[in-house]
């Protein structure tokens, strides 16, 4: 039961992030687009460094790590 | 102090100190030395660019990226030539996006800032789902009653095809995050 509580959870966060990203493709007035919203939050630099480790560490932890399960 | 006043700074320090509670050394160093990176990111140091991403050319950097793709999707996961290749990938993608900010930020629009707020609202919740989780599990000890995102994932990587896909998807977010594609 815990689990597919879980797993819900999880779905319905991707699933509102769905509904958003395509929301602001057709109303970009509205809610700024997902490219838009990056160009900008791009302009720090700490932002940059922060967003690339993150995105690194998510390769490194599916491709080299062993995930325990 | 301009690395205290920097939210990254925060989460990458909350992240190393969640990672010695989840027993992970190896992650407890990245994140630790990734929040001395941003704090050095946030000061004026260092204030120079290292790469010009406008001067790397889709004709060098798309067959660079297929070629990583490619790569990292044939050879086995937990391998010695993918911790290499992640090695490698680390300081060029960093080098890419180490460059002098280009003055102050012009005020937002209010379809900016609500996009802001509602993707940071879904970001923070979903970490937060994740680390209940985490929590329950550990707390548990059982991995399955309330599984992580990387429990859940981990599995259909197991295959070539969910491998492949997932290396793609990978490849492609980090192409788009250092704004390789972006028009001139």
């Amino acid at each position: 039961m815990t689990f597919w509580i879980t797993v819900a959870g999880y779905l319905s966060f991707v699933v509102l992030a769905l509904v958003v990203w395509l929301y602001s493709r057709k109303h970009h007035t509205k809610i700024a687009k997902v490219s838009e919203l990056f160009d900008r939050i791009m302009h720090h630099r700490a932002t940059r460094v922060a967003l690339v480790l993150a995105w690194w560490w998510i390769g490194w932890h599916f491709l080299v790590n062993q995930v325990k399960r | 102090m301009r690395a205290l006043r920097n939210p990254w700074f925060w989460l990458f320090v909350i992240t190393a100190s969640f990672q010695v509670f989840r027993g992970s050394l190896g992650d407890t160093i990245i994140f630790g030395l990734g929040a001395i990176l941003i704090a050095v990111a946030a000061s004026t140091k260092f204030n120079e660019n290292l790469i010009d991403r406008k001067k790397v050319r889709l004709l060098v950097s798309l067959p660079a990226a297929l070629t990583i793709a490619t790569y990292l999707a044939l050879l086995p996961r937990h391998s010695l030539p993918h911790r290499l290749a992640l090695l490698a990938i680390l300081p060029l993608a960093l080098a890419l996006v180490w460059h002098r900010d280009s003055g102050e930020k012009s005020k937002p629009q209010p379809s900016m800032t609500l996009a802001r707020k509602i993707w940071a609202a879904i970001g923070v919740g979903l970490c937060l789902w994740e680390l209940a989780a985490n929590i329950f599990g550990q707390l548990n000890t059982t991995l399955y009653q309330f599984p992580t995102i990387s429990v859940l994932v981990d599995p259909f990587m197991d295959s070539l095809a969910g491998q492949a896909a997932f290396v793609i998807v990978w490849v492609a977010a980090g192409f788009g995050l250092l704004r390789l594609g972006a028009r001139r």
